[in-house]
């Protein structure tokens, strides 16, 4: 099979997790490169953030017509975000690549972990009253968008510092920084963050784009891929049950967490 | 925490942010993916280590494919400016300027990279 299909089957797998779940899909874009394709830790962050990009503005491009999304709560974030990514990237000239994958493997296992947690304690909602993510700020705005912004804002700008220095969205801060800190529903959480993300992976590309560390033939068919994943998980976001996709993530997500500390360890991953 | 109920219903005033999203990643990824084809069709031998500047002024199918790139990593700034043009129009003043600084934060960017690169 030639190899530009299996980066966009990969990248296609990496866009419905991440447009599903409200990550970028960097998560698994960088080690599915680094382990799976052997391409060089930086050419891999840069083209995951490119990635992240395609699955947040496919997904978002659907959740912002549908109303799903807060974009002013996901804006005001952004500013935490880009801030964060900056800095981010900036390190990530400076950090010696064994130590990016260590902690891209800690990264991986708290993911890992969160995701587990929230399966485990997951219940039936409890609907308390409705809530509009689209109300402008004022007397019929969200609670939860005036909700522990400080912390908020602060969370953001360690996601970005994420985003930056290992190519992913973010997502997995900013979602449940929305969703548990702010107390948005999940579906909202999710959507905003699909929202961000995209602002905040742009804030770290341009340093990997415009220094050549991206393989333009090697990142076209993962955006492609991850391009049309998204727009297929955007849209059957609504429909399906995402508890058996979140167990299917942890797995997939704590075994790429071993084989990435394996290399971060040096050893043969 | 609470756990409110989320409605999700059609705003058409945010149909301006959402076809700006949306046409801007098409006409990106379309470009992306004809400068892929006419790569794997010419048998052009891959560019590497070059930043996507060069890249377009090369031209060619990787030019292509960089400008496919660098046209993705900037619809996030497009439809930030079609934001602002919504909370403009409704008068929110508040998150107009958060909107315009976060927008500034990332053309700051953009262009500062481009000239490290340049430099580089």
């Amino acid at each position: 099979m030639p190899i530009e299909l299996l980066l966009a089957a990969s990248g296609l797998v990496a866009g419905i997790f991440g447009a599903l779940l409200g990550l970028g899909g960097g998560i698994l874009i960088v080690p599915i490169l680094t382990l799976g394709f052997g391409v060089p830790l930086p050419a891999a962050v840069g083209t995951s953030l490119i990635c992240v990009i395609a699955t947040s503005t496919g997904a978002a491009a659907v959740n912002v017509r549908a109303g799903r999304a807060d974009v002013r709560l996901g804006i005001t974030l952004g500013a935490g975000t880009v801030v964060g990514a900056l800095t981010g990237g900036m390190l990530a000239g400076f950090v010696p690549e064994r130590i990016v994958a260590g902690l891209f493997a800690a990264l991986l296992a708290y993911t890992a972990l969160t995701m587990a947690r929230g399966l485990v304690r997951r219940t039936a909602a409890d609907p308390i009253a409705p809530v509009d993510p689209t109300a402008p700020d004022g007397p019929d705005a969200p609670a939860y968008r005036s909700r522990h912004v400080p912390a908020a804002v602060g969370g953001s700008f360690l996601a970005g510092n994420v985003s930056g220095l290992l190519g992913v969205g973010g997502g997995v801060v900013t979602v449940p920084l929305v969703h548990l800190v702010m107390g948005a529903p999940m579906r909202i959480s999710v959507a905003t963050s699909n929202y961000m993300i995209g602002i905040t992976a742009a804030a770290g590309a341009y340093a990997y784009l415009f220094r050549g560390d991206i393989d333009a033939r090697l990142a076209a068919p993962v955006v492609l891929g991850v391009a049309a994943g998204a727009a297929i998980g955007a849209a059957i976001s609504g429909r399906i049950r995402t508890t058996w996709l979140i167990g299917l993530f942890v797995v997939v997500v704590a075994y790429v967490s071993v084989r990435m500390a394996l290399l971060a360890a040096g050893a043969p991953s | 925490m609470s756990d409110e109920r989320a409605t999700a219903r059609p705003v058409s005033g945010w149909s301006l942010v959402a076809s700006v999203l949306r046409w801007g990643t098409i006409v990106a990824v379309v470009a992306a993916g004809l400068g892929l084809a006419w790569a794997l069709a010419g048998g052009a031998s891959p560019q590497t280590d070059r930043s996507v500047l060069e890249l377009i002024g090369d031209g060619g199918p990787d030019g292509l494919i960089a400008i496919g790139l660098l046209a993705l990593t900037l619809v996030p700034i497009a439809a930030l400016a079609a934001a602002a043009v919504v909370f403009a129009g409704a008068m929110e003043r508040r998150s107009l300027l958060i909107t315009l600084g976060v927008l500034l934060l990332l053309l700051v960017s953009l262009v500062a990279a481009a000239l490290l690169g340049a430099s580089g």
